[in-house]
């Protein structure tokens, strides 16, 4: 038995690939490559396959991690090129570690806090960097952000504002980026889309434009390696 | 179009369906080949990608040097109104080309309430929809599959139809296309040339007359030199036949997500009703190695953890037995199944699901299709109550505990003496469980009904469909008579059934139906959710047809059929006289135990069965 975390990217068609496809993707994939995946007991063993976070359908991802149980010690160099001559377009693995068990470390799933996010929204017309930064003041002096979200069937308010720890935004003709670090995972998560409503709010002109949302990293926090590799 | 794709993928349901770029896709380069065929199945990419032909076909057209296909499928309402808001015009996935700039588009017909969904992705595409409005740019339209045998309610809209299995005709038709074009052949040129070729059907070129019954008079060739009838083509040789080893996985979770391994094709049951089982026939067995070796190599290219067994009856295949064992020694160590679609009524049954399954999870199929042995004899189901018992009880006994009983309403000469026997039948199953000691929380029969369709080329085209009325009535009464707490019962929708009857035996005047329901907004008529009875009732008073007389016609063994000069090789003759032995209750033999009733397919298509045959527990 041996355990592997995987660095991975999805992009281009694949960011539309829904996080249960994506798993069983990577079990196709794997058993392409001819890499011994290792099962879980009981009556319906599945793949030891696991993600740090799912990405939602619709947002790309340019460094994502799971880990893969495999039944063999094999080359991480030898894992890499096998699954990527054996992935669909659009998904690609970056780089392959040996994860060292005998270190006691939490789920890869349980350590992530947070995630950094790039968002291009392309407006009608050129816009002045002074109307963004006006905005992203606003947003970033609020003392509360009440968003609704609704989950299974119920309304509930929650404050997303401690979930923006950082946010920036640059303005070329008429495209804005927007780069921010939103909290992610179990312990409290903010969706882009979200944050992007609240910026609509305090006046970007960003309603009903095209936006490209890609994840570029993903963090945990309070440990000395904030990076997940 | 691209950039404006990607502002739209957003915005719609499973985008996924739209995107392409799956494992074992083939994007070629456009100018690399001679002639582009698109693939167009009437249906969301998920059921069009658990569509075994489309793997074959696709395989077959991108192995040539000179020629590629791409892919496309019906899309959803919600992107079909984005395409529409935005001027997106139908494209493939492979390259997300127009449609329109292929030169061939083949549409397959599976099922009748797919039409409007073939209008509408021509009209998506920017085609005329009337063969003849369309002009030389355009791309050839064409069609096959189940449905091509009674092509006439659409045959308006093709430019041809190919009767048939379509391995070898599919070559034929491309080489043919690529010489018609280095001589400059005019469409109807082309037309015409294509045919000769046998299995391919030009409407066009046929002139129906209609008798003052309304009844058909005659179709005939508008030309000397166009065949009077069309004789479906088929495989000699299915075990050599070229299979798709390399077969595109989905992305996205298709219907059937798994490998499909044709263990056959064709049936030799001759159920009375059953339209697949004449197109498809002679039998013809493969053999276990190449079986064997094909699921081997599509695994090793698909990375799939399951072998499906398909074929019409995967349980009457020779060597069924022996290829599971083989496949199972062989894959399972690597966390592979095997499964089989359907299962007949019997013990033997029980013992293959038995292998397959080692976990009993899912609730096990039986179709017995009549509740009595009489109506059973009409339609030549060769299952008794007994059959069925002993293999629920050996169900039961092996760990299942839900079973899931298929049966037909509204067959010729049913009575409701019929409906009581479907009840009894529910009853005596409960009571195998509950003597086999299956807990009585967990005991479940489900019985599950559809209406009988009477379909063209099979022994009961000449019936008449039960009115609607009487259907209703009868699942009415069928529900009553299933008030058990371990039974329940479900139907499918009745007036599907109706138009679906209208059009499967229709002729060509019905092409003007189908194009105003289209017009109407009919689409996805398949799907409950969007099935707008009304609008196609509509459509047809709006022709000034009525689909009564269409699913409510007796016809007589005389009468031309809109569909006779469409062969599928079992003689009309023999059709009548099956007919003809339903109404007087006799059952007629299968020819796969070497005995042949005649149905003419053989001796007329100079072809014979192919049964490996031999013990069962032979060893691969
Ligand atoms: S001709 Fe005879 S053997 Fe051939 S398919 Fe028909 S019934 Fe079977």
């Amino acid at each position: 038995m041996a355990k592997y975390r995987i660095m991975f990217s999805k992009t281009g068609a694949a960011k539309y690939v829904a996080h249960l496809d994506l798993n069983r993707i990577f079990e196709r994939s794997c058993r392409r490559a001819e890499l011994p995946l290792a099962f879980s007991q009981g009556f319906n063993p599945h793949p030891k396959i696991s993600f740090a976070v799912p990405l939602a359908v619709g947002v790309s991802g340019e460094k994502e991690f799971m880990d893969i149980e495999l039944t063999e010690d094999l080359k991480t160099e030898d894992i890499l090129n096998r699954l990527n001559d054996s992935l669909p377009s659009g998904i690609k693995v970056l780089d392959v570690r040996r994860v060292d068990e005998s270190i006691k470390e939490k789920p890869l799933m349980a350590r992530v806090n947070s995630a950094d996010y790039r968002i291009e929204c392309e407006v009608e017309a050129a816009i002045d960097q002074q109307q963004v930064d006006k905005a992203v003041t606003a947003l970033l002096s609020s003392e509360s952000l009440p968003i609704e979200r609704v989950t299974k069937g119920k309304t509930k308010v929650v404050d997303i504002r401690p979930g923006v720890l950082n946010l920036k935004g640059q303005v070329t003709d008429n495209i804005i980026v927007i780069e921010t670090e939103l909290r992610t995972g179990s312990n409290g998560n903010v969706k882009p889309e979200e944050l992007l409503k609240q910026l609509q709010m305090v006046g970007l002109p960003i309603d009903d434009c095209y936006c490209n949302i890609t994840r570029i990293g993903v963090y945990s926090e309070g440990e000395a390696n904030k990076e997940l590799w | 179009m691209q950039q404006k794709l990607e502002r739209l993928l957003p915005q719609v349901q499973k985008p996924a369906r739209y995107t392409g770029g799956e494992w074992n896709s083939v994007t070629k380069d456009w100018d690399s080949v001679d002639v582009h065929m698109a693939f167009a199945f009437p249906d969301v990419y998920e059921v069009g990608m658990s569509f075994l032909g489309l793997q074959i076909i696709y395989n077959l057209v991108n192995q040539r040097q000179d020629a590629l296909m791409e892919r496309t499928f019906a899309p959803w309402v919600d992107m079909e109104e984005l395409m529409r808001k935005h001027d997106i015009p139908l494209f493939t996935l492979e390259s997300r080309r127009p449609v329109k700039d292929f030169d061939i588009l083949g549409f397959t017909l599976q099922y009748e309430m797919t039409f409007t969904n073939i209008l509408n992705m021509l009209n998506l595409s920017g085609l005329p929809l009337k063969s003849s409005d369309r002009d030389e740019s355009m791309p050839l339209v064409i069609a096959g599959g189940p449905c091509a045998f009674n092509p006439e309610p659409i045959a308006d809209f093709f430019d041809l139809v190919v009767l048939g299995e379509g391995e070898e005709v599919i070559n034929e038709m491309l080489d043919a296309y690529k010489d018609a074009r280095a001589a400059n052949l005019t469409r109807q040129q082309l037309l015409l040339k294509l045919a000769k070729i046998e299995g391919v059907y030009v409407p066009s070129l046929y002139e129906v007359e209609y008798l003052e019954s309304g009844k058909i008079k005659s179709v005939t060739p508008k030309q000397p030199d166009v065949p009077a009838k069309i004789n479906k083509r088929l495989m000699r040789d299915v075990d050599n036949a070229p299979f798709p080893n390399q077969p595109i996985v989905p992305n996205i979770g298709a219907i059937h997500d798994r490998v499909m391994l044709e263990v056959q094709r064709g049936c030799t049951r001759g159920c009375r009703f059953c339209q697949a089982g004449v197109l498809y026939r002679p039998v013809r067995e493969k053999t276990p190695e190449t079986l064997m070796k094909q699921a081997e190599e599509i695994i090793k290219s698909t990375g799939h953890d399951e072998i499906s067994l398909t074929s019409l009856s995967t349980a009457d295949y020779s060597k069924v037995g022996p290829l599971i064992t083989g496949l199972l020694d062989q894959h399972s160590g690597k966390g592979v199944n095997v499964s089989l679609p359907s299962l007949r009524v019997d013990a033997f049954s029980i013992d293959l699901a038995k292998e397959v399954q080692k976990v009993r999870r899912s609730t096990l199929t039986f179709a017995p299709e009549a509740g009595t042995q009489r109506l059973r004899d009409v339609i030549n189901k060769g299952v008794t109550e007994e059959d069925l018992i002993k293999a629920v009880s050996a169900a039961f006994e092996s760990g299942w505990h839900a079973i899931k009983l298929y049966f037909m309403i509204g067959l010729p000469t049913e009575t409701y003496e019929d409906l009581d026997g479907i009840a009894d039948m529910a009853k005596a199953v409960v009571k195998a469980g509950l003597e086999k000691g299956v807990s009585r929380g967990r005991l479940k029969v489900t019985v599950s009904t559809s209406s009988f369709v009477p379909k063209s080329h099979t022994a009961f085209q000449f019936e008449p469909q039960d009115t609607l009325e009487e259907l209703k009535n009868k699942q009415q009464y069928l529900k009553s008579k299933l008030k058990d707490r371990f039974v329940s019962f479900n139907y499918h929708d009745s007036s599907t059934s109706f138009l679906e009857a209208a059009l499967a035996r229709g002729d060509r005047r019905l092409c003007a139906v189908v194009s105003r329901a289209y017009e109407l907004g009919c689409r996805f008529d398949g799907w409950s959710e969007c099935f707008k009875y009304d609008l196609w009732l509509k459509a047809f008073a709006d022709v000034g047809l009525d689909p009564k007389w269409y699913a409510y016609q007796r016809y007589d063994y005389e009468d031309v059929l809109p569909w006779d000069h469409l062969n599928a090789g079992v003689s009309k003759r023999y059709l009548s006289l099956e007919h003809k032995r339903a109404i007087k209750e006799q059952p007629t033999i299968d020819c796969r135990g070497g005995k042949c009733p005649g149905c003419g397919l053989c001796p007329s298509m100079d072809i014979e069965p192919l049964v490996l045959g031999g013990n069962d527990d032979g060893q691969v």
